[in-house]
């Protein structure tokens, strides 16, 4: 419902209302005067009537003195001879009579009677030449005759006779004039009659008008509450009228009517006012607004028109004005935010994607270039964790801004288009730049960002030693979308960190290749079955006395697509993609199986060695898969024994700490692979419990070939004071062999002893050392007995 | 009607402004029914002047004969008039010693004006009409009461008390003169339903020069002779014409007399004895193309006007003709109001 209708509805019934009010009171106050005032009508018609009716009497009064004045009746009354009387002097009387009448056929009859009531002359004009004088005025005579009166009027009204006034005359026919009271038997009694045209029409208009007739009686009204008048028409003769209430009542329905179609017509009318007035000043405005704010939410308009309307109107109008500003404003205010990285202020990653891909659509589009540098922030995190994340906020703010002004400068100056900078994520940056091929910009730019890392990256007047690492990649060359040209551009800032920090890399074939192998690894790795593909190799773990204490499990993968993969290829692969757990798990459960060939190959206490990738440490599950396996396979665990890198004890978490304890409580070995190939301090040896530390071959190689023995000593006497066991690893050269049993080490591992075998290698390995071990058992035995003989 | 109220009025001018010194004689008479030239003649002779003064009725006359105070020297009047007013002694009673042309005509003519009059021209009622108007020439009264639609409102009737009943009595078959109430009530009757097709009840001679109606009557109640008045007067030479009735009709005669207190009732007796003078009255009767009742004027008509019957009425029609006769007061009060209702109330 708008608000027209609603005004209408509301309003309509109160004007209705008020109006018809009015008209009842009007009718109430009114009723009583409008009473009156057809009281006082009445009276007045009725007064006009009376005066009708007199001027009636004194037409018949003029008529009977015109004819006594005139000769005509005179020679009438004088003549004695019947027939001329009746042939020449009646007419000459009866046009007298007619000549009196204004109207020709007007009523009026002249009658001469005798004291006899002998009609002497009669003669009336009417449509009846037959008419004679009738009994009413016949019996007027003869009470006129009896009585003493002289002349008299009459008003003869009886019901079914002609209504009229009649005049009587007493005359001596002699002296033709009145006669004395003793002379009237000889006297002739004149009578003119008229009808009362005028006073019978008003008579008949006042029947017509109040339902009643005038009723003429001999006496004036009696006082009664109808609404009725009498006047006095002459001597015991009044007329009165009496409205019926039916009457008054009508007339007062009338009244009523009128008041309440007054009363309808003026509602209706003030509501067509008041509507269109409402509708001009207050609905129009808002349906203006209304459509106004429709326009803009439509989209026909981007603001809401000022419609420049005082008061409430108006000021909704600049409300709602306002509120849409707001609105638009905070809408921009979010897609900004939305698109802008809320440290820097650059555009994050969305918004670069975004951009980016338009560029790139557009370079190809035009057989264009452009460059996309791809910006890693080396050591951030070490700022960050020692400096805390202020700094390292700070520090990422002042990179961009140093960024975006070296960039700018240099697009600028080059007079190319502006470049996109944007912060892909932590300490992530890239920039695109539409470049030449071979211009040098985009060396140009390499070198600026490298140089702000020049002696460190400077905040707020310190230096902190971070370095960036710069990867570019070339659309169309390199790539021909955004996401194969941000991979690339990742993987040459990868290439750039790994061949040293703070230098930049151009994505090339080989740098492709690497990726192709690496992703090719991913992929075998993701979808083979380690049953068909991989296998395991031990490599035995003799002590000085040649005995084969242990073997140590190594991971094979021959892969029909790619062929042997090398461990060192595929486990830092496999690590870094989160699929070494399946790799581990399945090394765990193979390699105990197999614990019990080597058993029997190499004694009871042979232990069996397990390489378990130190991220599996940080959850729980390895723990109880290792139980469950030593479970399946019917193995103590004293038997196996868990290597771990060194480069564990960096991340030395508690919940590494847990689960290590846990796989000791549980009787399992432990043992620290790679010792002295990473950074672990010598402090972490100390606080840390293992029972075998295996030297690493590198290690090994290096203080053999620098004769530091003392060193060697020391370190694995070291180790035997905490209680640990000293595995020397790459044990290739007898030289490397006697010197590590000159400083002490406990047993011994490498090519010099055996290489890694299959496990049916391993057996006939095992039968041939065994051989040769008994033939220098015998040889040592007999040099022996030769020395001490 | 309006004719009728202004004749007395300008009987009433014309009678009281004529007492001039000089010598003039009022004559009372219809219109066109003397010969002027004959009047010129007789006040060339005498050098007193004839003053006519019409009237279009019988009633209207008799009003004027009836008032003592008019000055009407010599009228023309009807039988019954002139019995009335000569009984009365309103007219000079007449002989061959005050009137010598007298004895030119008959007795029988002589005693039908009372020897109050010399009779003076004669003749029929009938129903005059246009011939251009109506295809067939009325036979009946029938033709006149119970008009055809077409000559609806084209009637003229004629408001005598005597004359108007003539031709509803006829109709009846009753006597011109009857006294009796009911026979007088039939008339009434008929004329009552002849009223609504009557365009005027004023004598034909006077609303035929009357433009309003003048035109509309093609059929009206007249006298013998009329019609040349009213070929005359409409200058419509033959188009009126006569018609007497097969039911009858009354044979009139009009009688001309001296009014007893006339002031020159010398002069005026000589003017009637002129008048009556076999050479006058028939150059009159020849003039008026009517029959006059002198016996020695009559002698000196030609023969073709003596042997007219348009003139002289054929023996049958005169066989079936009535005489006008004295009425009762009753009888003529009655037809009075009744004629007088009629003309009022059409």
């Amino acid at each position: 419902m708008n608000l027209g209708k609603r005004a209408l509805i509301l309003i309509f019934p109160v004007v209705l209302a008020g109006y018809l009010l009015a008209a009842i009171s009007v009718h109430v106050t009114q009723s009583r005067s409008i009473r009156a005032l057809e009281h006082a009508k009445l009276s007045q018609r009725l007064e006009h009537a009376a005066a009708v009716f007199q001027n009636e009497i004194g037409r018949s009064k003029g008529f009977l003195n015109a004819l006594l004045n005139g000769n005509s009746l005179r020679q009438y009354v004088s003549e004695t001879d019947a027939s001329y009387r009746a042939n020449a002097l009646g007419v000459r009387l009866q046009e007298s009579v007619k000549s009196l009448l204004d109207d020709p056929t007007g009523y009026v009859s002249l009658a001469l009677l005798s004291s006899e009531l002998k009609s002497e002359y009669y003669f009336e004009n009417s449509w009846d030449p037959f008419a004679e004088i009738d009994e009413a005025q016949l019996n007027l005579a003869r009470r006129l005759i009896r009585e003493d009166k002289l002349a008299d009027w009459t008003y003869l009204y009886e019901a079914g006779q002609r209504p009229r006034i009649v005049y009587s005359f007493f005359l001596d026919p002699i002296a033709f004039t009145r006669p004395l009271p003793s002379k009237k038997s000889n006297a002739l009694l004149v009578q003119v009659a008229i009808q009362p045209d005028r006073f019978l029409d008003m008579q008949q208009a006042l029947k017509k008008e109040y339902g009643s007739d005038i009723v003429l009686q001999p006496w004036p009204l009696a006082v009664t509450d109808d609404l009725s008048a009498s006047v006095h028409l002459g001597p015991s003769l009044y007329a009165t009228l009496t409205v019926s209430s039916e009457h008054f009542d009508a007339l007062m329905a009338q009244q009523k009517f009128l008041l309440a179609l007054g009363a309808v017509a003026m509602s209706l009318f003030s509501i067509w006012l008041i509507i269109m007035l409402i509708r001009r000043f207050i609905t129009d405005p808002i349906a203006t607004l209304d459509a106004n704010v429709m326009a803009v939410m439509v989209g026909a308009r981007d603001e809401i028109r000022d419609m420049e309307e005082k008061g409430e109107i108006g000021r909704l109008t600049e409300n709602i004005r306002e509120l849409h500003r707001q609105s638009v404003q905070s809408l921009k205010l979010v897609q900004r935010s939305s698109w802008t990285d809320t440290l820097t202020g650059i555009s994050n990653r969305g918004h670069f994607n975004a951009l980016a891909a338009g560029v790139v659509r557009e370079a190809i589009a035009a057989s264009e270039k452009c460059s996309l540098l791809f910006i890693d922030i080396d050591n951030f995190k070490f700022v960050n964790d020692k400096h805390g994340h202020e700094i390292g906020d700070e520090l990422l703010k002042t990179l961009a801004t140093r960024i975006a002004e070296r960039v700018d400068a240099i697009t600028e100056r080059r007079g190319q288009k502006p470049a996109i900078l944007a912060r892909l994520s932590g300490d992530e940056f890239a920039v695109l730049v539409r470049s030449r091929p071979g211009d040098g910009t985009v060396r140009e730019i390499s070198g600026a960002i490298l140089s702000l890392f020049e002696d460190g990256f400077e905040v707020a007047d310190k230096r902190y030693p971070v370095t960036a690492s710069i990867g570019a990649a070339i659309c169309p060359d390199d790539a021909t979308n955004l996401t194969e040209l941000i991979a690339n551009a990742d993987a040459a800032m990868y290439q750039a960190k790994t061949s040293g920090k703070n230098r930049s890399a151009r994505y090339s074939r080989a740098l492709h290749d690497k990726r192709t192998r690496l992703r090719q690894i991913q992929d075998e790795l993701r979808s083979l079955d380690p049953d068909e593909q991989f296998h395991l190799v031990y490599m035995p773990m003799v002590d000085t006395e040649g005995r084969v204490t242990g073997c140590e499990a190594l991971l094979r993968w021959y892969s029909p697509v790619l062929g042997n993969v090398t461990p060192d290829e595929f486990v830092p692969i496999a690590e870094s993609s989160g699929l070494f757990t399946k790799i581990d798990w399945w090394v765990i459960n193979k390699a105990m199986s197999d614990c019990g060939q080597l058993k029997a190959l190499f004694g009871p206490e042979t232990v069996l060695a397990i390489n378990i990738s130190s991220a599996e440490l940080h959850s729980k599950a390895i723990a109880d898969h290792f139980a469950d396996c030593l479970q399946r396979h019917g193995l103590e665990a004293r038997s196996i024994e868990i290597e771990l890198t060194e480069t564990f004890a960096v991340k030395f978490s508690d919940q590494l700490r847990r689960n290590i304890d846990a796989l000791r409580q549980n009787g399992f070995r432990l043992s620290i692979d790679d010792f002295g190939a990473g950074y672990t301090s010598v402090q972490q040896i100390i606080e840390y419990t293992a029972d075998t530390i295996k030297l690493d071959r590198a290690l090994v190689s290096n203080l053999t070939a620098s004769h530091s023995l003392p060193v060697l000593k020391a370190l694995i006497a070291l180790c035997h004071a905490k209680d640990v066991a000293v595995v020397g690893e790459g044990i290739d050269t007898p030289e490397k062999l006697s010197m590590l049993t000159a400083a002490g080490c406990d047993l011994f591992q490498g090519y010099l002893i055996s290489k890694p075998l299959p496990i049916e290698d391993l057996a006939i390995w095992a039968l041939t050392r065994t051989a040769r071990y008994a033939h220098d058992e015998a040889l040592d035995e007999q040099q022996s007995r030769q020395a001490i003989a | 009607m309006q004719g009728r109220t202004a004749i007395p009025a300008l009987l009433a001018t014309l009678l009281f402004a004529t007492a001039a010194p000089a010598e003039t004689l009022n004559l009372l008479i219809w219109e066109s029914y003397i010969d002027q030239k004959i009047l010129d003649r007789w006040s060339s002779i005498t050098g007193v002047a004839v003053h006519q003064v019409y009237y279009d009725s019988g009633d209207t006359r008799d009003e004027v004969l009836a008032d003592p105070n008019s000055r009407v020297d010599l009228v023309v009047t009807g039988e019954n008039s002139a019995a009335l007013f000569g009984r009365k002694g309103v007219l000079e009673k007449l002989d061959e010693t005050n009137v010598a042309s007298l004895r030119d005509y008959d007795e029988s003519w002589r005693t039908r004006c009372s020897g109050r009059g010399l009779p003076y021209l004669w003749g029929t009622m009938g129903i005059l009409y246009r011939s251009d108007m109506l295809a067939e020439a009325p036979t009946s009264w029938q033709d006149l009461m119970r008009p055809a639609a077409a000559l609806s409102k084209h009637v003229a009737m004629y408001d005598d008390h005597n004359e108007a009943f003539v031709a509803p009595l006829m109709l009846l078959g009753q006597s011109i003169n009857t006294n009796d109430s009911s026979t007088l009530r039939a008339a009434f009757t008929l004329m009552k339903e002849q009223a609504p097709s009557v365009l005027t009840y004023e004598y034909i001679i006077s609303s035929i020069q009357n433009p309003a109606v003048s035109k509309d009557i093609y059929m009206a109640l007249g006298y013998s002779g009329d019609q040349h008045v009213l070929n005359a007067k409409a200058g419509t030479p033959g188009v009126w014409r006569y018609a007497v009735p097969k039911e009858g009709t009354l044979s009139w005669l009009d009688c001309m007399s001296v009014v007893a207190n006339s002031q020159n009732k010398d002069r005026a007796l000589a003017l009637l004895d002129y008048l009556g003078s076999p050479g006058s009255a028939a150059a009159n009767a020849l003039a008026l193309n009517m029959p006059t009742a002198s016996r020695a004027a009559h002698a000196l008509l030609p023969e073709e006007v003596r042997s007219d019957p348009a003139i002289y009425p054929s023996p049958d029609i005169l066989a079936k003709s009535q005489y006008q006769q004295e009425l009762s007061t009753e009888s003529v009060q009655l037809r009075r109001r009744i004629i007088s209702t009629l003309a009022n109330f059409q």
